[in-house]
Formats: C-alpha cells, sequence, structure tokens
C-alpha cells in the first residue's frame, strides 16, 4: 500500500481532476477503491491511537519494573520465577496474537514489538534465574543460551526481527566466548558450539535466513561463519592460516549458484558475492603490507585435544567449498578474460589460487619476503581497479565508488608506508585529490547515459 | 506527423483489490517455540535447585580478596581458603594433581577437594565453624567417611574455581554489607564464612554469607 501522505495528495488530486473533467466518476471511485480513500482519516486516528497506547504501554511497563525493582529483594525464589514467567509468557501471547490478527496495520507492527520485546525478556530471565542460585556463568553463555531460545521462536514465526536479535546474541557470544574456549583442555557444551561456530553457522542462520527472507540476517550469518572459520583456525588452533584465508571467500563466492531452486534467493547471491570481494580486498590489503613477511611464522600449534573438532568443521566446510567450486567449474568453459564484468568466477578463481598458494609457500617452504607483498599489492591495485571498470561498464556507482576508495586507500598506504619525500607525498595527494575530482564528476555525467544504452543481460551477473 | 503507438497495455487484469494478506500462521507454531524457551529457562537452575534441596549444608572458610577486585556489577566476588594454590599443594595429592597444570599446557582440569565436617558445633547465632580440607584428588572419590563430602574444582590457568566466586545481593544494601566485610577481614579474618550446599555429585551452591555474627541471604 502507498504511503499516507502520497494517498492524501491522490485523493486530492483526482477530486480536482474529475472536476475538470479529466476522469470519470467511475475511473474516479476505481481510483478510491484502490488506494482506500475512505479509510485515510480512521487510519490516522488509529495511528494516533496507535502512538498513544505504545506511550501508555511504555509508562505502564516502567512502573511494572520499578514495582518489581523495589520488591525484589521481599520476594521468595518461588515468586520470582512465578511472577518472570507470567511476564514472559503474557508479553508473547499478547504480541503473538497481535501480530498475527488480520486487523490494522498498526496492531501488527505493536505485535512484532511485543514479540522483539519477548526475546529481550527471554534474556532477562535466564539471567535472573541464573543470578537467583548466584551461578557464576559467563556473559558469552548467556548470549549462546539466549541466542539459541530465540533462534526457535524466529525460525518458527519466520520474523526478520527475532532472526537478527538472534544472530547478534549469538555472533556476540562466538566472539566473547573465543577467549574464555582457548584457555581449556576439556570442551564444555558451550565451548563445543564456539568451536563449532562455522557449522552451526551455516546449519542455524543459513535456513533462517531463507525462511525470514531478512537480508541482514544472511549478510550478519555469512560474516559470522567467515570470521568463526578464521579464528577457529587461528586464534584457537593456529593451523593452516592459507585455508582460513580462503574458503571463507571461496565458500561465498560459490554460494548458491548450484543449489537447489528452493534455496536461491537472488539477492542473497549477490550479498554473499559482495561479501566475498570484500573479505579479498581486506585481506589484500593487511598482506600488502611490506612488514608481515619478515615476522617469522610461529610453528603450527595444534591443540592436540581440540584436534577432531576443528578438523571436523575444517574438512566439512572445505569440501563444501570445493564441491561448489566443481558445480561451478563447468561454467568456467566459456570463460574468457574479455567478458563485460571484469570480476568474475575466473578472476576470482586465480586471486584465490594465488592468495592460498603464495601463503602455502610462504608459510611451508619459503618465505616470500619481497615477492609476497608485491604479488598482494598487484592483487589489491587488479581488484580496485577491476571494482572500478565494472562500475563504469555496468553503470554501478556502488561499484564505481568502492573500487575508487579501495584504489585511493592502496596508493595513500603505500606512499605513507614507504619512506617517500615530502613532496613525492605532496604531489601523491593532490593529484589523488584531482584524479577523484575529475572521475566522479565524468563518472556522474556519463552514469545515466551508460544505464540507457547498456543492454539488460550486462546488469545480470555473468560467470 | 506521426503519433507515437502506444503499446503498453498490461498483460494481466489491472489488480482493483490490495492482496490478501498472507495466510494466518498456525497457532503451533508460536507455542511449540515458546514452551521449548520456557523449558530452556527453567533448566538453567535445574542442577542449583537439585543441589539447594538435596544437598548437604557445608561451611567454607573464606580467604582475603584483593580491595580493588572485590565488587563488580551487582555480586560480591568470593574467594576462599581453598581457593588458594599452596594450601591445595599440601594436601595429600594434591601436588600429584597440580603438578600435571604447567603454564604451557595452559588450559584446565578438574579435581576434587574432599572436606570434613568440624568435630564441634557452635552456638546458633554465632558463625558457624568451616569444614577443613582433607586431601586432593583427580577423580570423584568412590566411599567417602560420613563425615566428609567432595567438592568440585576447575584449575584454570592460575586460578581455582569452584563456580561459588559470586554473591548477587540487592543494590541497596551491597555498601553496608562491602564495608560490615571489610572490617571482619581486617579485625578477625576467620568469622568471615560462606554457608553452602554440596549435592553428592560434588557440585556447590552458596546459601548464605556469615560475617562475624550477622547473616546474609539473598
Amino acid at each position: 500500500m502507498a504511503s499516507e501522505k502520497f494517498r492524501r495528495q491522490l485523493r486530492q488530486e483526482s477530486e480536482q481532476w474529475w472536476n475538470e473533467g479529466l476522469i470519470d466518476a467511475q475511473l474516479y471511485g476505481k481510483l478510491a477503491d484502490r488506494y482506500e480513500f475512505e479509510e485515510i482519516e480512521s487510519q490516522a486516528r488509529g495511528q494516533f491511537t496507535t502512538i498513544l497506547i505504545s506511550l501508555g504501554g511504555i509508562l505502564l511497563g516502567l512502573g511494572v519494573i520499578t514495582f518489581v525493582a523495589a520488591n525484589w529483594t521481599v520476594w521468595s525464589r518461588e515468586v520470582k520465577v512465578i511472577l518472570l514467567m507470567m511476564t514472559f509468557l503474557a508479553i508473547n501471547t499478547i504480541g503473538f496474537y497481535l501480530w498475527r490478527s488480520p486487523a490494522k496495520k498498526g496492531l501488527q507492527k505493536l505485535g512484532a514489538a511485543l514479540l522483539l520485546l519477548g526475546g529481550l525478556t527471554l534474556g532477562a530471565n535466564i539471567s535472573l534465574v541464573s543470578q537467583m542460585f548466584h551461578q557464576t556463568g559467563e556473559l558469552y553463555q548467556l548470549c549462546l543460551v539466549w541466542g539459541f531460545a530465540v533462534w526457535l521462536m524466529a525460525l518458527s514465526l519466520a520474523m526478520p526481527g527475532l532472526s537478527i536479535l538472534s544472530l547478534l546474541l549469538v555472533g556476540f557470544g562466538y566472539l566473547r566466548g573465543t577467549i574464555d574456549a582457548m584457555n581449556v583442555s576439556d570442551l564444555s557444551l558451550y565451548q563445543l558450539a564456539i568451536v563449532h561456530m562455522p557449522l552451526l553457522s551455516l546449519v542455524l542462520f543459513l535456513p533462517l535466513a531463507h525462511r525470514s527472507r531478512s537480508r541482514v540476517t544472511f549478510a550478519l550469518g555469512a560474516l559470522l561463519f567467515s570470521l568463526s572459520f578464521f579464528l577457529n583456525l587461528t586464534a584457537i588452533a593456529t593451523w593452516k592460516l592459507e585455508v582460513a584465508i580462503v574458503v571463507p571467500a571461496a565458500l561465498l563466492w560459490a554460494y548458491s549458484t548450484q543449489s537447489p531452486r528452493k534455496w536461491v534467493e537472488p539477492s542473497f547471491q549477490a550479498i554473499a558475492r559482495n561479501l566475498a570481494l570484500i573479505w579479498l580486498a581486506v585481506t589484500f590489503y593487511i598482506f600488502s603490507f611490506n612488514t608481515w613477511a619478515s615476522i617469522s611464522t610461529i610453528p603450527d600449534l595444534f591443540r592436540f585435544s581440540w584436534a577432531i573438532h576443528v578438523m571436523a568443521d575444517f574438512l566439512i566446510c572445505s569440501s563444501l567449498a570445493i564441491w561448489l567450486w566443481l558445480k561451478l567449474g563447468r561454467r568456467l568453459a566459456n570463460f574468457s578474460l574479455t567478458q563485460e564484468r571484469s570480476l568474475n568466477t575466473g578472476v576470482i578463481a586465480i586471486m584465490i589460487l594465488l592468495t592460498g598458494g603464495s601463503l602455502y609457500v610462504h608459510l611451508n617452504l619459503t618465505p616470500l619476503v619481497v615477492i609476497g607483498p608485491l604479488l598482494f599489492n598487484i592483487l589489491f591495485f587488479v581488484i580496485s581497479i577491476a571494482a572500478i571498470r565494472d562500475g563504469l561498464a555496468l553503470g554501478s556507482r556502488r561499484s564505481f565508488w568502492s573500487g575508487m576508495i579501495l584504489l585511493i586507500v592502496g596508493i595513500m598506504t603505500r606512499t605513507l608506508e614507504y619512506n617517500t619525500g615530502l613532496i613525492t607525498k605532496a604531489i601523491v595527494f593532490a593529484a589523488c585529490g584531482v584524479g577523484v575530482i575529475l572521475a566522479g564528476l565524468w563518472f556522474e555525467r556519463n552514469i545515466q547515459q551508460t544505464k540507457r544504452l547498456s543492454p539488460p543481460q550486462l546488469q545480470e551477473h555473468n560467470s | 506527423m506521426t503519433q507515437p503507438t502506444i503499446t503498453t497495455t498490461p498483460k494481466t487484469e489491472p489488480q482493483l483489490q490490495p492482496q490478501s494478506s498472507k495466510p494466518r500462521i498456525p497457532q503451533w507454531r508460536f507455542w511449540l517455540p515458546l514452551v521449548l524457551q520456557g523449558f530452556l529457562i527453567l533448566a538453567v537452575p535445574a542442577r542449583d535447585a537439585h543441589t539447594v534441596m538435596t544437598g548437604t549444608p557445608v561451611v567454607l572458610q573464606t580467604a582475603p580478596v584483593d580491595p580493588y577486585d572485590f565488587l563488580r556489577g551487582y555480586y560480591q566476588t568470593l574467594n576462599y581458603e581453598i581457593s588458594q594454590r599452596e594450601v591445595l599443594e599440601q594436601l595429600p595429592g594434591g601436588d600429584e594433581v597440580f603438578n600435571s597444570l604447567t603454564p604451557y599446557s595452559g588450559n584446565s582440569l578438574d579435581f576434587y577437594v574432599i572436606l570434613e565436617e568440624p568435630s564441634e558445633t557452635t552456638d546458633p547465632g554465632e558463625p558457624p565453624l568451616p569444614w577443613t580440607p582433607m586431601a586432593v584428588s583427580s577423580e570423584p572419590p568412590e566411599e567417602l567417611p560420613t563425615n566428609q563430602i567432595a567438592l568440585q574444582g576447575q584449575a584454570r590457568n592460575w586460578q581455582i574455581l569452584y563456580g561459588l566466586e559470586r554473591y548477587y545481593m540487592p543494590e541497596d544494601q551491597r555498601n553496608d554489607i562491602n564495608n560490615h566485610i571489610r572490617q571482619i577481614q581486617m579485625s578477625e579474618p576467620e568469622s568471615f564464612v560462606v554457608q553452602v550446599k554440596v549435592s553428592d555429585r560434588a557440585h556447590a551452591v552458596p546459601i548464605r554469607l556469615w560475617v562475624g555474627d550477622e547473616n546474609y541471604e539473598f
């Protein structure tokens, strides 16, 4: 339904058209039906009522919270537990039935907000119940349990808001928990969840993102997967750094290309590929510094007690990536360097292979003190120029400007890193500035034209 | 002049009615996860509740706490005599258990402290006498005399934890209790003891603080 403002304007305009004889009464009637002119006023009243109800609700909630806080220490454990459970049940039930009701949009939104509040109350419940018994639990354990509990509801109701809440909780719990998990030899249930986070994030959040059709959930879930895969291999196990860097990018790039139809959400594939590009760009940027190659690496510190767990995730995710790429590989037959899109699967494959290969050689065979940083500098500039080129060819503003920013950051960093004279620095800065202004102006003037001229198939992803 | 030809006839009939809202979600989709969430809330303290109901009351002697680490948030940080590694290492079995924990293996290990009930009892209203640590073992002890009990602990890096390190207390009484504890720890540290309940599986829950003649239970 169009916005209320538009409908008001349309009502005004169409009344005028009718009066002027541009449209007849029948057409006006149709417009009035379609845009529900009759209900504009009552909806405005409804919105006002909603605001009043929510204000009252907030005050009521504050009153209840203060009352509970004042009497909290007086009540016995049983009373507290019953009270907490009642609140939790009430908020969720009212929320669900309002959200599900076929009534007004405003009430549905209120219901969704209450369900989200119910998700937050759940956390308060868990932590208060645990405090009643003076448990010495860690914050990350609370976050993991809470996130999982919210996940149950989010999956069942397919609600984007709850999905994001659950993902944020599990993600926060994971990041807090890695430090804890690094210090133990026997794994508790929570630490097992942390060690298996790459798989868990795939199993829990991929279906959730698809069910709730939430792009934010998908993006955050993909980020959690990549980070946990990387951190588990590097920080916890200190093992196979090259795989830890390469697999997330490879998996994200190949995501959903050949998956069963019902799982494919076109927008998700675009998000996954953009994340893969960002992951690669960040990697190239970090490794383009000169110093990393001369730092002597620590020998593999594989914690033996963890071997099976980290290994399982490592093997499953790597084979998943390889399998997806094998399927993708069939499309590579018609690969040529002169495609419309320069950041295509072939180029990404070469980048991933070069990254993995050079890091493997550096870590296991011979240190690449000079070639390593040089290679990553080249890769970094290739990825930024390719993004600019794609932006121009496809008329994509975002791609153009991301490439531009990468290029400038790359040039600036190199100028500052190597001990160049002040004059050189001044010239480089000035040249960058002029370059950005000129390129930007030129691009913005031409983008409309390009968009008009480009055939529609150019806009699509081509492999 | 030619008239521009307009070929924008829509392929389908225009929709005059807005599409009816999505089919209603069946109720079980809400109630099933809600019940599971409820179980989860109850499962968090289930073991502790069982311990409080069926466990054996035990009294533990506290040790001075670093005054700067006294209070974090809403709870009192507690430190026990048996949280000190030197104390445990001097007990039978202590050396054996703690020698396997080197700083290089980093890591953690579980162990059991065997505590013995004091032979004397105090008058009600006076702080009870703490139980004495007798031995340390890395396995749960099989047969114990009735006046002894095992308590599970975890050595992690340089810390020794029993899950009894926090005592939550109401905000309005926090400062008073803290001052009281500080005074007692300076004048007669042995009269600050903690009553806990220990289950037959060596799990413990704090119940009550005894600071001098006063006791606090929350």
